[in-house]
């Protein structure tokens, strides 16, 4: 976006010479020695006032473990508690649902918030919920489920309604960009303010001196002031002794959620008007940001820059990975596994031929190899290790997101060799990644520890391409096509359909965790569905003004943003929504433990159609959708039925899917991948 | 060599590398060599990014390696290109991709005086570190903004506040102040455009008819790390069946 154009980090180095992946001393002119950072001085203020929330640690994604593709319960337990607790507090209100038990209903929720925001706001996104998601009954529910939202929603301004509405849950994420062309620039600065503004989350990192790192909209002048406030009201909650615990954590208004990840000499907030996330979820996002970072210059230099300067300008140093840093804010609130613990998915594989290719990684192992992997996109194919060391899933979280949210690197072909640091594995210092497209959508992944064993790598890398083309798992055609893929994956995906196997149990769609493994599986995605926006203003012309003037709004504009991008939204934000929703919903309450527990939420699609356009909209069909989070020991099963589907007939459903996933146990897992 | 006296040409593989501030068009230069492509935009511009993944930088946290042949009149001969990334802290890593290297493409940017600037620095350094014969080319790119008539209204160089004032040409260093140092420094010098292809093609065809015979490798050769790290397994091994073994005595 060219309103980034005064943040780009080019400028900022351009005047730069020496080299550095070390700071090196003459980039720092010697200063007097400072005793203590502005910020931080100490402000003896009482520590907490009422609104705002000291909540438990629960910063870190998943956090302590380190085994290769697995977290040991025990850790996950901890992080759980911790949650629950957290989220026990009741000065978070953003999600003002949390409370709800079982009867909840999308539709009985909004009325309860008082403030016309919250309430407008999670609002639309049921309604951006209910419309991709029950796009099985487009042809009655959708119509008349928008009907009547529309109908019931609360007034309010038409500036609001315009800004606002058209911002759904991907629709924030793509508005983004798609909003920030070149004619923002030229807007004048309110304009831009009230624009930056009407995102619906923000990532800002900065330094303890308040200065800019990065922010995921907006320009430096805008950002600037923000940054500002932010960097006062952090510090004043912060005192020297204080250890990350009783720091600034959260704190919320009625219509945002505000948490603060406090990792001197970084400080990151995000800040969210989306319905269930919870400061949880922030934490988790703002903890994967801060590793980015950390992947970029490992710990040493981030702390030896800020050592000798305390007011150092950090872009100088992160330079060109902003587009990462980017992606990861675009995508971690839509993205299932990050939700789940940052939990692998797996590809769908005949357990013979993922043998055969963990054969091969140790077969034709190159010397100096750490980990190889094979990765589809965003899942695992294969991966091979040393036996005692292990790959952190949020160190892969952050590998697929360079690989498949950033172009860098998607050209089939290519070659890279990127020194990386995995922060969980080392944060200390860089480890060196081979990558190679070998295919469209399949990446070899080879890690090093040796910065020259590139070659070795390479050779390694045609072997096993050479090795999985004869043993017939990718096809030996062309150089580069589409006809070449794993056959008993993906091709079982996209070929042969490789569909919800039990969408015909009622269920629409299911995720299940294997909680051990820390992986997930769940079909793809039902309905690729189109953006569904326009709808509203088909209908506009049928339907009485007066109650259409919001979300006439925002469909045009929704559609006018649509029109930049390629329409196609992902629907999986929506199910990460109500999985969200399970999630807060389950872990609401302190619990002991979350052994045996099953939550249940019932969306609606409400039943009283348009008066005006029954044409389209059958009249008076209702029937609810169950979602369900059934937590049992190896398992969280989670789970959106098919409307109409009770809740007997979901936990039946249930049952089918965990049966199902124990017989497919060796094509749905990886378990401990092949080590050396 | 002298006994496959059927095949084409003597062929041998050339380590090049290429260096030079962020955003000059390195990858663009490569990416016009290897695929005759030229991607709009190239740059990590920010906001763009995650709507136009057909954009991509090859280089924006890592170094890509990508070959290519070039056919002399008398000799193929396979490029080894790596296209390392501009940003500041890789500089530390550049001496790895330089190395072996045999030829060095050093590339600034016509519209940035700081990117010559540059330039000579990594000029300085190959001089001083790399192998002793390595060809340096020196290579102006953007020349397409150089032009009244080829006014880019800033999409190809946003980042460049201070040159977008300039309405007609863009160009802020003279061709005559680069040649000159070129001169002086001994480098091939080239003014050249990824976007139009102009004198792209020329660049590498000059720097391997400049590379003396006496030290092209066998196809293969020369390993990232020292040329003597001694592993079967460290040198491209696929390539290493080539026939031609030519220490010198390639066909001219």
């Amino acid at each position: 976006m060219s309103t980034r154009k005064d943040t780009n980090p080019k400028e900022n180095t351009s005047d730069r010479h020496s080299d550095l992946l070390t700071v090196s001393e003459d980039y720092f002119p010697p200063l007097p020695p400072r005793s203590l950072p502005a910020p931080q001085l100490p402000t003896h203020l009482p520590a907490r006032p009422p609104p705002l929330s000291h909540r438990a640690s629960t910063a870190s994604l998943a956090a302590k473990a380190t085994t290769a593709i697995s977290l040991p319960e025990g850790v996950y337990a901890q992080q759980q508690d911790g949650v629950s607790s957290g989220n026990a507090s009741g000065n978070v209100t953003t999600a003002p649902s949390f409370s709800e038990g079982d009867a909840g209903s999308i539709r009985s929720i909004a009325p309860t918030v008082s403030t016309a925001d919250g309430g407008e706001e999670g609002r639309e996104n049921l309604e951006m919920m209910l419309s991709e998601i029950l796009e099985e009954d487009r042809e009655d529910g959708i119509l008349a489920g928008l009907g009547t939202l529309r109908a019931s929603a609360l007034p309010r301004t038409t500036t609001e309604a315009d800004d606002y509405s058209d911002l759904d849950l991907d629709s924030d994420s793509e508005s983004v960009d798609s909003h920030s062309g070149d004619e923002e620039d030229a807007a004048p600065e309110e304009q831009r303010l009230h624009h930056f503004r009407s995102h619906r989350k923000h990532f800002f990192i900065l330094s303890a001196a308040g200065k800019p790192v990065f922010s995921f909209h907006g320009n430096d002048s805008i950002v600037i002031p923000h940054l500002g406030a932010i960097s006062a009201i952090i510090s004043s909650f912060s005192t020297p002794s204080s250890s990350t615990t009783d720091n600034l954590q959260s704190f919320a208004t009625p219509t945002t959620l505000f948490t603060v990840l406090s990792l001197p000499p970084l400080y990151l907030l995000a800040t969210s008007t989306l319905p269930y996330e919870t400061p949880y979820h922030l934490s988790a996002q703002l903890s994967l940001l801060h590793s980015q970072i950390l992947s970029t210059i490992t710990t040493p230099t981030l702390q030896s820059a800020f050592k000798n300067r305390f007011n150092f300008d950090l872009r100088r140093l992160i330079g060109g990975t902003e587009p990462i840093l980017r992606s990861l804010c675009t995508h971690l609130p839509s993205s299932t596994s990050h939700l789940l613990s940052n939990a692998l998915c797996i590809l769908h594989l005949r357990a013979s031929h993922r043998r055969i290719i963990h054969n091969m990684l140790i077969q034709y192992r190159a010397p100096s190899l750490l980990y190889g992997l094979i990765l589809a996109p965003h899942k695992l194919v294969a991966v091979c290790r040393p036996k005692r060391h292990s790959l952190h899933p949020s160190d892969l979280q952050l590998l697929f997101n360079l690989l498949y949210n950033t172009p860098t690197f998607a050209e089939v072909g290519t070659e890279h060799w990127v020194p990386l640091c995995l922060p969980k594995f080392n944060d200390k210092g860089f480890l060196h990644v081979y990558v190679c497209f070998f295919t469209e959508g399949l990446a070899c992944v080879l890690v090093s520890a040796d910065k020259e064993a590139f070659y070795q790598l390479r050779e390694m890398r045609e072997k096993l391409v050479e090795g999985m083309k004869k043993a017939g798992l990718v096809s030996k055609g062309g150089h580069a096509g589409k006809d070449m893929i794993i056959k008993a994956g993906i091709l079982e995906e996209k070929v042969k359909g490789y569909d919800n196997p039990v969408a015909t149990w009622g269920v629409r769609h299911w995720v299940v965790k294997e909680r051990g493994l820390v992986q997930i599986t769940m079909p793809r995605c039902p309905g690729r569905m189109k953006k569904k926006r326009p709808k509203p203003e088909a209908l506009s012309p049928g339907v009485d003004a007066g109650q259409i003037t919001p979300d006439a709004g925002s469909s045009s504009t929704g559609s006018n943003a649509a029109d930049n991008t390629d329409t196609e939204v992902d629907t999986s934000s929506r199910y990460t929504s109500i999985w969200r929703r399970l999630w807060t919903e389950v872990h609401t309450p302190p619990t002991s433990g979350v052994k045996g527990k099953i939550a249940f939420i019932t969306i609606d699609s409400p039943s009283e159609a348009l008066p005006e356009s029954s044409s389209q909209a059958p009249q008076s069909i209702s029937k609810q959708r169950q979602a369900l989070l059934h937590v049992t020991q190896p398992y969280e099963i989670y789970a959106i039925g098919r409307k109409g589907v009770t809740r007997d007939q979901m936990i039946r459903a249930v049952r089918e899917i965990v049966r199902w996933v124990k017989r497919e146990e060796e094509r749905v897992w990886v378990v401990g991948g092949a080590t050396f | 060599m002298a006994d496959n006296a059927g095949a084409p040409k003597p062929s041998s593989s050339v380590k090049l590398v290429l260096l030079g501030e962020a955003a000059v068009g390195k990858s663009s230069l490569v990416l016009r060599f290897v695929n005759d492509d030229f991607q709009e935009n190239k740059e990590p511009t920010i906001g763009a990014w995650s709507h136009r993944p057909s954009n991509f930088t090859l280089t924006l946290i890592s170094a890509a390696f990508l070959t290519q042949k070039c056919n002399l009149p008398t000799r193929t001969i396979k490029f080894e290109i790596w296209d390392t990334a501009g940003q500041e802290r890789f500089a530390s890593l550049a001496p790895m991709y330089y190395r072996n290297a045999q030829s060095a493409l050093v590339v600034y940017d016509i519209t940035k005086p700081s990117s010559l600037t540059k330039a000579k620095h990594w000029v300085a350094e190959l001089q001083r570190q790399a192998s002793p014969g390595i060809v340096i080319a020196l290579v102006g790119n953007k020349l397409d903004l150089a032009g009244p008539a080829n006014e880019e209204s800033g999409v190809t160089d946003t980042e460049e506040e201070e040159t977008q004032g300039d309405e007609e040409n863009r160009r802020a260093i003279s061709t005559q102040e680069a040649k000159a140092y070129a001169e002086e420094e001994g480098l091939l010098f080239y003014e050249t455009s990824a976007k139009t292809g102009e004198n792209v093609q020329t660049v590498f065809e000059a720097i391997a008819n400049a590379i003396p015979e006496s030290t092209l490798k066998p196809r293969g050769a020369g390993g990232l790390g020292g040329a003597g790290r001694g592993g079967a397994g460290e040198q491209a091994p696929v390539n290493v069946g080539d026939a031609s073994r030519p220490k010198e005595g390639c066909a001219c």
